[in-house]
């Protein structure tokens, strides 16, 4: 990262339906963090930061709605600084932080800890609080003085409330101050020590079955909740077709109700399993080929908003050991981007892939934003969409290495991001 | 000589049909070393085997050790009451500090589905399967599958019922893919809470009438009830089960039709089997334990010998 007061995006398409600049290739002029001139070949005579590349792209700054930094108490799994760099490195110039650590963030103070350990760096942090007091699940946690003191929104993340009668106090509750409710959805006692998506490979591989039917309950409970309450909610890594009817039932009623997808649900299903590979040991899990494709069909419905990384890094004695002991979860904010522009190049414009990692995460969370303009601050990410490339061990920035993605192909990469006057460019 | 497609026995899923055929043609030829007045052949003299068991175990284990013993190998043993596990080792380190000394072949029984699978790709030993978790149980589907060859020539086109607790069985689901691999149909039997819902995706006929299913098929694999890995109580007492899908002499002696029993033991008497079948000529459970010994020296031959040929 490199502190530079003069910078000049060379010839780079913009890709930014809120600019009418959209859809052209030009020059971006930038001082003191602040975009000063977009035009053809821009000259300056004082000294400055020139970013040239090949097949340049540059969009408004990406943001990941579901990161997990190990911060405080988790710190071999990953530090703010190892996490904020796995998402510079995949493109991203926000991440809205999940708050089970240890200790949990349940109070202003672990929010103004998190705020303060991000401030210098190029990454914002955009921090989420309990909604119960240390994730316990026994009573709501103090939301109004950590949304004052700028917690971005509330989830217990995958310890997600059970009890309907608490779930429906958080909902209301969070109404004095227009908060936002994220929650994922998984029925614990319907689940059960769910281990895998149940199907033929749960069977063939005897892994304790996790249905797609603990989660549609979870679903309906949740928006049956939302519409008594009459709140604002997010539903966070959704991966069952029955999700997708419910959402889009409740979109018709216009009920303030979002979704997002799991970046590895589009491009993995369960029979990739049947090495017992724990590297794919995530919850929800790996479905079948038919929801996979149902996911993607919603996203190009409209039904899913966000595409998230669900980013969980996992030390290796918690992975490489048998499936029933080894850890959920997968690092993604390096593959975000890489998965969903294979997957959905060919069915979606490349302005409608970026709304999915930018505007539309935005719009969830009611944040301004960033618009590729004169004397706009500059929030952007350069990427391009067409660069075929091998996802490596070397490449991974997470203190974690826990990805299935190794050795993988993709199409499409970051290349940098600039953002609180800093560039970060990708080596 | 011929080899087996597999480097490790991991489950039945991953032999083919001639695998399984060179493993039942090497029994045949152990069976009758087994019924010479001295028992035991010079084969693996050379090969160390450890019997590493993290879940107990009475005759799968007894009958390792016999067909090692005959087979002339040099035997550890291992249970894991008594091991460092319970200090914190992990299974790696566990079973590494064992091969340390020097150990070719692992025979695993682990409460874990797929642990023998991933200290197939963690350690440098050939793996044995004898047993993991809800998986797979690939000796004893092999030595049942040789048994009802053995008295009906064939398996080919058979009717096999499963009967009992198929969810939590990793008997029933190795029995399942190596008598399908041997073109039987196949058909379960039990409570409907016991049944993967998955199961009739992978061509199995799911039934929840005994009477019916004993008068469909030409054997009946009858399966012991785990109370022990039952954490949710799925019929209400062993009493109801028995009543609902326990097999009898009246029910077998009703159909009016020769059908093969089979166990793999331990048997609940009175709950899942009752006595006077058990002891009946239709049942061929010893002649299982028997054959148990021989298959098992199969394996063990076979995948030393698969080991050495890449020397």
């Amino acid at each position: 990262m490199e502190l530079k007061n003069n910078i000049i995006i060379r010839n780079a398409k913009i890709i930014d339906v809120n600019s009418k600049h959209h859809n052209s290739k030009k020059d971006v002029l930038i001082i003191n963090g602040i975009i000063k001139e977009i035009k053809k070949n821009i000259e300056f005579e004082l000294p400055y930061f020139e970013i040239k590349k090949n097949n340049l792209h540059i969009s408004p700054g990406w943001i990941d709605l579901h990161t997990r930094l190990g911060e405080p108490g988790l710190e071999h799994r990953e530090t703010i600084i190892t996490g904020l760099k796995s998402a510079a490195d995949g493109g991203f110039t926000s991440v809205v932080v999940m708050p089970n650590t240890n200790p949990p963030v349940d109070k202003k103070s672990e929010v103004i800890f998190l705020l303060k350990e991000g401030a210098d760096n190029i990454v914002e942090v955009l921090p989420t609080g309990c909604v119960t007091e240390k994730c316990q699940q026994k009573k709501i946690s103090e939301m109004y003085d950590m949304h004052l003191h700028g917690a971005i929104a509330f989830t217990d993340d995958k310890k997600n409330i059970q009890n309907a009668k608490l779930m429906s106090i958080a909902l209301e509750y969070v109404k004095n101050f227009k908060g936002l409710i994220m929650t994922t959805n998984l029925d614990n006692n319907f689940n059960k020590n769910g281990q895998i998506n149940e199907g033929v490979v749960s069977t063939e591989l005897g892994l304790e079955p996790s249905p797609e039917l603990s989660e549609d309950l979870m679903v309906m409970r949740n928006l049956k909740l939302l519409e008594y309450t009459n709140s604002k909610l997010h539903l966070s890594t959704i991966s069952t077709k029955n999700s997708l009817r419910q959402i889009k039932a409740a979109k018709t009623k216009k009920l303030k109700v979002s979704s997002d997808v799991a970046a590895h649900q589009l491009i993995l299903n369960d029979e990739s399993l049947r090495n017992f590979d724990t590297n794919l040991k995530v919850m929800p899990p790996l479905r079948d080929e038919l929801t996979r494709k149902a996911l993607i069909k919603g996203i190009k419905d409209g039904i899913i908003d966000a595409i998230s990384s669900d980013h969980s890094p996992i030390e290796i004695e918690s992975k490489k050991c048998e499936f029933n002991k080894a850890e959920f979860g997968i690092i993604g904010l390096e593959t975000v981007f890489p998965i969903t522009n294979t997957i959905l190049k060919d069915d979606l414009k490349l302005e409608e892939i970026i709304q999915l990692i930018s505007s539309n995460p935005r719009q969830i969370l009611g944040i301004k934003q960033p618009i590729i303009i004169e004397n706009q601050k500059a929030n952007i990410t350069l990427f391009d969409p067409d660069l075929k490339w091998y996802y490596q061990e070397d490449d991974i920035q997470s203190l974690s290495k826990n990805s299935p993605f190794i050795n993988h192909q993709f199409t499409g990469k970051s290349l940098g991001i600039i953002n609180k006057g800093d560039v970060y460019i990708k080596e | 000589m011929k080899h087996l497609s597999v480097n490790h026995l991991l489950g039945i899923n991953e032999l083919s049909q001639e695998d399984i055929q060179l493993i039942f043609h090497m029994a045949d030829s152990f069976n009758e070393v087994l019924n010479r007045p001295i028992k035991k052949v010079p084969t693996l003299r050379d090969v160390t085997v450890a019997n590493l068991f993290f879940e107990s175990s009475t005759r799968t284990k007894i009958s390792f050790e016999l067909a090692e013993k005959r087979l002339s190998a040099d035997i550890v043993n291992f249970a894991a009451n008594l091991s460092s596990l319970s200090k914190g080792e992990s299974l790696i380190d566990t079973v590494n500090n064992i091969l340390a000394m020097r150990v070719d072949v692992v025979v695993l029984r682990h409460p874990n589905p797929g642990a023998a699978y991933f200290l197939s790709k963690n350690v440098d030993s050939v793996i044995i399967n004898a047993g993991d978790g809800c998986h797979e149980h690939p000796s004893q589907a092999l030595l049942d599958s040789y048994s009802i060859q053995q008295k009906l020539g064939s398996i080919k086109n058979k009717k096999i019922l499963i009967v009992g607790d198929i969810k939590h069985s990793r008997v029933a689901l190795s029995n399942i893919l190596c008598l399908q691999k041997l073109g039987a149909k196949v058909r379960v039997c039990g409570p409907s809470t016991l049944i993967p819902k998955f199961l009739t995706n992978m061509n199995v006929e799911v039934s929840f009438d005994i009477k019916d299913s004993l008068k469909w098929c030409d054997v009946a694999n009858i399966l012991r009830i785990q109370i022990e890995r039952q954490n949710l109580n799925f019929f209400p007492s062993s009493r109801e089960y028995a009543m609902l899908f326990g097999v009898n002499k009246k029910i077998l002696d009703n159909i009016n039709k020769d059908i093969l029993i089979l166990h793999p033991g331990p048997i609940n008497r009175g709950v899942e089997v009752t006595s006077d079948v058990v002891d009946s000529n239709k049942s061929i459970i010893l002649d299982q334990v028997s054959n148990g010994v021989a298959i098992r020296m199969a394996i063990l031959y076979l995948l030393s010998a698969k080991m050495k040929s890449k020397y």
